[in-house]
């Protein structure tokens, strides 16, 4: 079930909400939101929601564990076993073909004749998200930063929370943890209007901005091989806001969620396109899941704490498996290593490239991320080298389709993404201009949606 | 890492909803209360009615301010219903002459046969994606086959009835120069509960209402709002389909309890089979005298004249049918009035020296190839397209010497 569609706005939410709101006690509550969670989810194939139930009560029976036993023995046990059962739920529907393939060309190019299977999984939707959530569960309670919940119904109504299921934000159980407990005692009227306003932000950025950019940006880069040097740039600068308006889109739209149901989801996305430098660029891009990577990975393959080497190593392992985590694609995993390269080589010219003007360091990080899109967007090498072939060196061929049209709504999405306020930035304060303008925002996108133009979101498919 | 990639900002601050000041009265609060409920109801409804229109504009090339929905596809004049001359709606796209399709020359290229093919909403397309129409598909075929040679051009309008087709033909079709003509008609019609009429009545003609600014002449019909009918069609699609069937069955059940016994039909009605025969050869008497190569097609449709399978999916296209259009028929008349219907095709055609094109024996009553009782999937479309394509390279006056046969499935 997508946010931007009917079957959500005309009968899940206004069902979920006014259900929830007539039950008066938390129990009830996370009843309530653990059952929707797995409608929601279930709406795309209900066999998934086996597997997050499994997810689900292994991460919980792995919490209760850790409230049980002290000895570092048992502990440990309870923090490597449930970590292990996630990633191996993980490692076979996302990456066990991607890993028999790569095998299998390595062994053909050596010349070996094995015959290798290919399987064929279905990759859950959400996956990636929900085991992030349980992964950061467990290990926040082993280190002792949160106090593992003995409600498990409070505990599956946060991994299955249907606003932050599918495509994040990684809330983690401590940023959450208060406004679950005090869910009994929620007000309805609280957080109401912000919960509109977010979700009417995030429908315009997802269905006015990133749609509109698809409409050009999918059929430009579907024909790839035809498109001149102008059109390569067209091409990839609108999907780089594309993807933008469409992740920060999702997200608002779930913080927005959030409020509508008394809990307060963290900010993902801080304009990341205003960055002067790739250290920004990550404190502002799909903030969760670089704080998640900062806190669950950098950190513990040593950060920044050894020599210049050990830093630049820890770098370049958490972004590769950021990449890899992206998607079974080595073309994911390229691009982790370009950001790790990136943000190394920051490090060591920081301080010549900071001196620089910030109307030279904007510009020039939005290219070096565009540049790194290509990689990300692209299905394969070659696909990546001919789009970059084009972008760096003189070639005829097509624009973009509509390409007036298609510039004009681009400078609108660029100019709003690299100088306009985001959702957070916005004072979402109650006055009848700012409900004007909800209002007007709403219409517009349910009017596209009940065009023909909505899509899914991108990030369903990580 | 600390400094690369810094902290999330959890939460922000929340802002209080502003409160009635003091000493304001309660029937102006209230009054207020309307004014801006009021307001922010228009905007929303107007911002909803704009974008509409842009993403009909943006998607479809839809004119902002121009009448946009199905029904506008055909226009009405003194002799009947055509196409509406270049305007698209969604998928269906109309030329230079009001048929579905790219535009056409007023007359064919030297050396080119010009094929017609005329029909209701099975010929102009329903469900098939755009340009897999099996006019379009025979066209495409044609061009695999002997390119440059036959141009098609899909004369097919939702509705068109055999009666109908003959003012039609020699008013619209015939001035195309096209030499052969593929009628592909569909029985159904006769089983309206008003029965059509032996001799064909064209609708009265309204000429469509304009408003003036100035030197621009607008249909009144472009300021229908849009958004209504967008919001309708996705409502709908939210109705569970076993809803529907059971609001369909009970109208069904409505409509027939207000009639006698006896009302709806267990046999074939003969007297509508006899209109159809009348219809049918006017029609080909009608193309006989134009001088037209006419190939006539026999109906095909999801059952194949066998009432095996009416559970399931099945079932629901029948009851849709006959509680919107047929109420008259039971599930087996709508059947079999196909097949009766298909005989007097095979009986009618030799006699006025037309060709019959197989296609109810040949296309297999299977969901791949209709999409509901009998509109075509694209692969429906493309079997009929092959079988038609066989009939005109093999049996049309001009064969195509050395053709190679078409793929039978």
């Amino acid at each position: 079930m997508l946010f931007n569609s009917f079957v959500f706005l005309v009968l899940f939410l206004p069902i979920t909400y006014i259900v929830f709101w007539s039950l008066r006690t938390a129990r009830a509550r996370y009843v309530w939101l653990t059952i929707t969670g797995y409608v929601f989810y279930g709406y795309w194939d209900p066999r998934f929601c086996l597997l997050m139930a499994f997810s689900t009560l292994v991460s919980f029976t792995a919490g209760l564990g850790f409230l049980r036993w002290t000895d570092p023995k048992r502990r440990k046990l309870c923090l490597v076993l449930p970590i292990t059962v996630d990633l191996a739920l993980l490692g076979f529907f996302k990456y066990a073909n991607f890993g028999l393939d790569s095998f299998r060309t390595v062994v053909h190019w050596m010349g070996a004749d094995i015959h290798v299977p290919h399987y064929n999984i279905i990759l859950p939707i959400g996956i990636s998200f929900y085991t992030f959530h349980t992964i950061s569960y467990i290990v926040d309670t082993y280190r002792g930063v949160i106090r593992p919940t003995r409600n498990f119904f409070e505990f599956s109504a946060y991994v299955s929370l249907f606003s932050q299921l599918v495509a994040g934000p990684i809330v983690r159980f401590r940023q959450i943890e208060e406004d679950l407990e005090a869910l009994g005692e929620a007000r309805r009227s609280r957080w109401r209007y912000r919960g509109v306003s977010f979700f009417a932000v995030g429908l315009v950025e997802k269905v006015l901005i990133a749609d509109t950019l698809a409409a050009f940006v999918d059929p430009a880069l579907a024909n790839y091989q035809s498109l001149s040097t102008a059109g390569a740039w067209l091409a990839m600068l609108g999907y780089s806001c594309q993807l933008y308006f469409d992740f920060s889109g999702y997200s608002t739209m779930a913080v927005g969620l959030g409020y509508l149901f008394g809990l307060r989801i963290p900010q993902n996305f801080n304009s990341p396109y205003k960055s002067l430098d790739p250290s920004e660029f990550w404190r502002r891009w799909h903030i969760s899941l670089s704080t998640c990577m900062r806190d669950y990975l950098y950190i513990p393959f040593g950060g920044n704490r050894g020599s210049e080497w050990q830093t630049f190593r820890n770098l370049m392992l958490t972004m590769l498996i950021g990449g890899l985590w992206h998607g079974a694609s080595w073309t994911f995993v390229a691009w982790g290593a370009y950001h790790g390269i990136l943000l190394a080589g920051y490090r060591r010219i920081s301080g010549t490239w900071d001196s620089l003007p910030t109307w030279v360091r904007r510009p020039s990080m939005w290219i070096v991320a565009v540049v790194g899109w290509v990689l990300f967007r692209s299905h394969s090498f070659a696909m990546a080298a001919t789009i970059l072939g084009k972008m760096f060196s003189p070639a005829s061929g097509s624009l973009v389709p509509n390409a007036l049209l298609s510039a004009f709504v681009l400078t609108v999405a660029a100019l709003w993404a690299t100088a306009g306020p985001n959702a957070f930035d916005m004072k979402h304060e109650r006055s009848f201009r700012m409900e004007l303008a909800l209002a007007t925002a709403l219409g517009a996108g349910v009017a596209i949606i009940a065009g023909s133009r909505s899509s899914p979101f991108l990030y369903f498919q990580f | 890492m600390d400094e690369i990639i810094g902290t999330s900002s959890d939460v922000t601050t929340f802002h209080p909803a502003t409160t009635p000041r003091v000493g304001e009265s309660r029937t102006r609060r209230l009054l207020l209360a309307s004014v801006r409920g009021v307001a922010l109801v228009l905007a929303f409804l107007v911002a909803a009615e704009v974008f509409t229109r842009l993403d009909d504009k943006l998607t479809w090339g839809a004119p902002f301010l121009s009448p946009y929905s199905e029904g506008y596809l055909l226009r009405q004049d003194s002799v009947g219903f055509r196409g509406r001359s270049n305007f698209q709606y969604q998928k269906w796209r109309m030329n230079n002459f009001g048929f579905r399709g790219p535009d056409i020359t007023p007359s064919p290229a030297p050396g080119v046969t010009r094929v017609a093919v005329i029909g209701a909403s099975e010929t102009f397309g329903l469900y098939e994606s755009e340009g897999h129409e099996y006019p379009a598909r025979m066209q495409a075929l044609l061009d695999s086959i002997a390119p440059g040679r036959y141009e098609v051009i899909n004369v097919g309008l939702p509705g068109l009835s055999p009666a109908s087709m003959v003012p039609y033909i020699q008013r619209a079709v015939v001035p195309t120069g096209a030499s052969i003509l593929v009628i592909y008609p569909t029985p159904m019609f006769y089983l309206e509960v008003q029965p059509l009429l032996v001799d064909y009545v064209p609708p009265r003609y309204q000429p469509p209402a304009v408003v003036k600014f100035g030197g621009w002449t607008i249909e009144r019909d472009a300021f229908i709002p849009r958004i209504f009918a967008k919001a309708r069609d996705v409502l709908k699609g939210l109705i569970p389909d076993f809803v529907v069937m059971e609001v369909r069955q009970m109208r069904l059940a409505s409509v027939r309890s207000k009639h006698g016994d006896g009302w709806v039909w267990q046999t074939v009605p003969s007297d509508r089979m006899q209109i159809l025969r009348t219809h049918l050869d006017r029609l080909l008497s009608s193309t006989k005298a134009e001088g037209l190569q006419t190939l006539l097609v026999t109906h095909a449709n999801r059952f194949a004249g066998a009432m095996q399978d009416t559970a399931g999916p099945a079932r629901r296209h029948l009851v849709n049918l006959m509680s919107l259009y047929y109420p008259q028929a039971t599930p087996q008349v709508m059947v079999g009035f196909d097949s009766v219907a298909n005989a007097l095709i095979r009986e009618r055609a030799p006699v006025q020296g037309a060709i019959v094109v197989e296609a109810d024996r040949r296309i297999p009553a299977s969901p791949t190839y209709f999409a509901d009782f009998l509109h075509f999937t694209d692969a429906g479309a493309d079997q009929m397209a092959r079988l038609i394509v066989d009939g005109i390279l093999h049996h049309a006056a001009k064969p195509l010497v050395g053709a190679a046969p078409v793929g039978h499935q």
